[in-house]
């Protein structure tokens, strides 16, 4: 892992979920059969959201066939983020940016209020990432500060709200 | 991964005769059988608008591109031929289509066949994103129609 490959915490000081009835927001927390591929990161609804990488917001993304209130973007890597692939749910984007680049850190929507959906979840936006096509732990990439690193990758799975800038 | 031609598809077809009243799942593959339905579909790469799940002869073909009618919908490859059908849940098929498949294990078809080898039925289960489910879907009329069907949606 280069310097280059860092990402940008979509969420300003967002730190990781921890566990609640429906689990917790880490990489690869159990959730059932399958494994949680991504982070969920802790937002109050309407919170800005940012982009992780410099990119091209690629389109809108729906995270359920059933449910179409629920949206997010894919956003495909540019320049030092062109092997990157990420997508973000549970936001609101600014439609406009579809098919727009946009760089690290730039405000690409607001969160949603995901407590409809689920009463007695801890709100939070999805985030998903790609390298070339392969599933990695964005937490491993959010790296503005070393000691905020270990900080996320320290200690036992519930421990709740880690942060991760 | 192999392309059949067209010839091929028609012996291997009559060949599956065999194959009455099984069950028979479908794996998915990315190439596309060259029959004359999809090859019609000029000037569109087939690669990105199609979907293909193959057992020995049958197929079933997702096709996402082609505005025109009878382009864009479901291809079914069996004894009988092959059948065109329009989506059975353009809301579903629009999701499917701009969400994908994550990977080859994530959708796939199981299809019912009668004793002439002609699928009846077909069951599409798909894990994409944060939903799961499945639809059970009779093939016997001019159009699929929906025996039962099921979504579940997953907290992230």
């Amino acid at each position: 892992m280069t310097s280059k490959q860092s990402i940008v915490n979509p969420v300003a000081n967002g730190k990781v979920r921890g566990y609640d009835k429906h689990g917790a927001g880490h990489y690869h927390a159990p959730r059932g059969t399958r494994l949680h591929d991504g982070i969920d990161i802790i937002t109050t609804t309407g919170q800005d959201i940012v982009s992780p990488i410099d990119g091209t917001v690629t389109r809108k993304s729906y995270p359920y066939a059933g449910d179409l209130r629920y949206t997010g973007l894919l956003i495909t890597g540019t320049g030092k983020h062109k092997d990157f692939e990420v997508k973000i749910w549970y936001m609101l984007p600014f439609q406009t940016l579809i098919g727009k680049p946009v760089i690290a850190g730039n405000q690409i929507g607001t969160a949603q209020d995901l407590t409809i959906k689920y009463p007695s979840i801890t709100n939070h936006v999805h985030l998903q990432v790609k390298v070339n096509g392969k599933s990695v732990d964005p937490a491993t990439l959010i790296t503005t500060g070393s000691a905020a690193k270990k900080l996320l990758h320290s200690g036992p799975p519930w421990a709740a709200h880690r942060a991760i800038t | 991964m192999k392309t059949y031609r067209l010839s091929t598809l028609v012996f291997m077809l009559v060949a599956i005769s065999g194959c009455a009243g099984k069950q028979l799942s479908l794996s998915h593959v990315s190439n596309t059988p060259a029959i004359p339905e999809i090859t019609q579909l000029q000037n569109i790469d087939l690669s990105d608008c199609s979907r293909s799940y193959q057992n020995k002869s049958i197929w079933v073909v997702e096709v996402y591109c082609g505005e025109a009618e009878g382009q864009s919908g479901i291809y079914l490859f069996d004894t009988s031929g092959s059948r065109y059908y329009q989506w059975y849940d353009q809301a579903f098929s629009q999701w499917h289509q701009s969400e994908g498949c994550p990977d080859q294990d994530s959708c796939n078809y199981t299809v019912k066949l009668d004793g002439s080898g002609r699928i009846t039925e077909l069951l599409f289960t798909f894990n994409i994103n944060l939903s799961s489910g499945y639809y059970q879907l009779d093939s016997q009329g001019d159009s699929l129609e929906i025996l039962d069907k099921e979504i579940i949606d997953s907290p992230s």
